[in-house]
């Protein structure tokens, strides 16, 4: 019977730190949809921010 | 000591209050040139202190010292702090005695207060800060300069600014300041998770 294929997780640096470090695979998960969370609303936040910008100086211009 | 690893850094920074972005800023900065950032809020365990910070410094092929606390703190009896320049002379007689690729920088916010505070090591080009956290980015840069990564300015500022954000969401769980080992931990992989969402350059697959 053939072996079931393990998918590792990718290797990055954030998994080599956390092994490093000994954090766990849950906290290190936890981590990254944090980190993932904030920089997709501060981006989203960004992007309405440049909009507006660009909004104002066509309206200016 | 045995040989340096490529990517650690090695951070030398008071654990003083008024330093918390500071630190935020040299954990994200180094983070974004795909280092390690390494302190030793990180050692745990029975061996003797000194043992641990020399191997910690050994795992690390870069060490940021910030020597610009030269005050005496508030806490009865007033005492100033040595252990940033004693670290840094540690890691200076080390490479002087088993040279090994290590590199070294000095950080400082004041300029030419490094000629007072140490004149020992007059000769010795400090990165000079100012006082804010962006400073910090930039003469990381500066001192990074030759490394093979090379993140823009605003990946850096980007990666500070979402862990400045993030740490609060972790502190609020429990932590009374960054300069703990399980904050610290925390912050050097939500920081590695950031600098990887800036610098596509970092992920390796």
């Amino acid at each position: 019977m053939r072996k079931p294929v393990i998918v590792d997780t990718p290797i990055t640096t954030v998994w080599e730190t956390a092994k490093k470090m000994g954090v766990s695979r849950k906290r290190t998960l936890e981590l990254i949809r944090i980190a993932d969370e904030i920089h997709d609303r501060l981006e989203m936040e960004r992007k309405v921010a440049r909009a507006a910008a660009r909004k104002r100086r066509l309206k200016t211009a | 000591m045995p040989g340096a690893e490529r990517d650690g850094g090695f951070l030398n920074i008071p654990y003083d209050p008024a330093y918390e972005e500071h630190f935020l800023a040299y954990i994200a900065g180094v983070a974004a040139f795909g280092l390690d950032p390494r302190a030793t809020l990180e050692l745990t365990g029975g061996e003797r202190r000194l043992d641990r910070i020399l191997k910690l410094m050994a795992a690390c092929k870069y060490s940021f010292h910030d020597l610009s606390l030269v005050k005496l703190d508030r806490k009865l009896p007033a005492t100033p702090r040595f252990n940033m320049p004693f670290e840094l002379g540690l890691v200076i007689g080390w490479q002087n005695a088993a040279p090994s690729g290590h590199q070294w920088f000095v950080f400082e916010s004041s300029r030419h207060r490094l000629q007072k505070s140490l004149s020992d090591l007059n000769g010795t080009d400090p990165f000079i800060y100012g006082s804010s956290p962006e400073g910090i980015l930039r003469e990381i840069r500066n001192a990074l300069a030759q490394h093979q990564i090379q993140p823009t300015a605003a990946q850096m500022r980007g990666t500070f600014e979402e862990l400045s954000v993030s740490s609060r969401i972790i502190q609020g769980t429990g932590s009374s300041s960054v300069f703990e080992a399980r904050v610290f931990a925390d912050l050097v992989l939500l920081a590695h998770r950031l600098a990887e969402r800036w610098v596509p350059g970092l992920l390796k697959s």
